[in-house]
């Protein structure tokens, strides 16, 4: 991941303090630092520019509303990307209505032979793809394999188990391979 | 025995071990880290595509300004009530002077004179802090808990007061539930070395 992108972004102890002492300069300057990353994030979740303009909105005037609360035990950057999070996942839950799969459902017929080749090479647009999963394949999978959250945190953010997690992060893999194999055999066939 | 894609997902240290001796695992293993690779690189792309957001924070300054206007707002609408509250908790506490005399005149057989003299001195100096907060909070005015934890002691202390000149209790206790009255006014005083502390 590039270092002083996104999130990975490092913001000053003087321009934490000064948003918390209610100063709007301040938090344009760290709406600027983090808006396209929160942009990407809502989009990569909720799947709708729209949808993900409002998240952002909404996030960052959490964020505003909230900045006094920030404790510096933790990077700030992380605080302002679950606020981010949490507001993409509560409009996930409220738009698709997602059918969180219980765990045991989802242990059964697990597929071996995932990884058994690099299904994704072929790909052209791997965007589409991801877009193609259910909204809760898609959230743990961006989650942990684009955002870097662990299985503990998104538990904790699905009010889940662990195992949760784990298993539903094992199952998008192979909804995305089934996909990706599809896309590319439609490509095969599909006159030139 | 192979890793299963969940092991392989999140490799342990025995899950590293295995794969050192597992041809077959060391292959998903490569696939899988080419296909993180990709996902990573593409987000990556993503994240340096200019997106429309910067025009938005106009919307979230305005937002974000016209709810703390309201909240400022509701507040300005507590401390008036607060306001009212006291200006009738002082025309109770007049009355009840004014009942209090009243009573005093008429039943000071009942209680000793001292006793009486002290209930009057008792809601007298109750009036005087009152009015020392009301000058005060003019200058310094107290924050919405405080002014709400304020407003529920001394309605309770109101109640039992109008319920002890109902039931015609003695001076002293009166002067008791009076005396308690002024502490929690007094309370809320701030004191020159209070001061201090608050604006350190």
């Amino acid at each position: 991941m590039l270092k002083n992108s996104g999130f990975n972004q490092e913001v000053s102890k003087e321009l934490i303090l000064l948003a918390q002492q209610g100063d709007i300069d301040a938090f344009e300057q760290i709406y600027h630092l983090f808006a396209n990353a929160s942009y990407a994030l809502a989009f990569r979740i909720c799947n709708q520019h729209s949808v993900a303009e409002d998240v952002v909105h909404d996030a960052f005037i959490k964020i505003m509303n909230n900045v006094s609360k920030f404790r510096d035990d933790g990077s700030f950057a992380g605080w302002c990307r679950r606020i981010v999070t949490c507001e993409a996942l509560d409009r996930l839950k409220k738009s698709s209505r997602v059918h969180l799969v219980i765990d045991e459902d989802l242990i059964d017929g697990e597929e071996l032979d995932l990884f058994q080749q690099d299904w994704l090479d072929a790909v052209i647009d791997i965007d589409k793809l991801i877009q193609q999963l259910s909204p809760n394949y898609r959230a743990i999978f961006l989650l942990h394999e684009i955002e870097g959250y662990s299985h503990k945190e998104i538990a904790q953010l699905f009010e889940k188990s662990e195992s949760f997690s784990k298993v539903t992060l094992s199952r998008a893999y192979a909804s995305l391979k089934k996909i990706a194999l599809k896309t590319n055999q439609e490509l095969q066939y599909a006159p030139n | 025995m192979h890793l299963t894609n969940e092991q392989l997902l999140e490799l342990t240290e025995e899950g590293r071990e295995h794969l050192a001796q597992c041809d077959s695992c060391r292959i998903r293993a490569k696939n899988l880290s080419a296909i993180r690779a990709k996902l990573q690189n593409t987000a990556q792309k993503n994240l340096a595509q200019p997106k429309p957001m910067s025009d938005n924070w106009q919307q979230i300054k305005a937002s974000y300004q016209n709810k703390n206007h309201q909240q400022q707002i509701n507040s300005a609408n507590k401390k008036v009530t607060f306001w009212r509250n006291m200006t009738v908790g002082m025309a109770a506490s007049l009355v009840l002077f004014m009942a209090g005399q009243n009573y005093l005149l008429n039943s000071h057989q009942q209680d000793t004179f001292e006793q009486a003299v002290a209930l009057a001195k008792a809601v007298e100096s109750n009036s005087i802090t009152q009015s020392l907060l009301v000058a005060q909070l003019e200058s310094n005015p107290l924050n919405t808990s405080q002014v709400l934890s304020l407003q529920v002691e001394l309605d309770i202390i109101d109640k039992k007061l109008q319920q002890a000149y109902l039931e015609k209790v003695t001076s002293k206790e009166k002067s008791a539930l009076w005396q308690q009255r002024q502490a929690v006014i007094q309370s809320s005083i701030v004191t020159d070395s209070k001061a201090k502390i608050i604006k350190i």
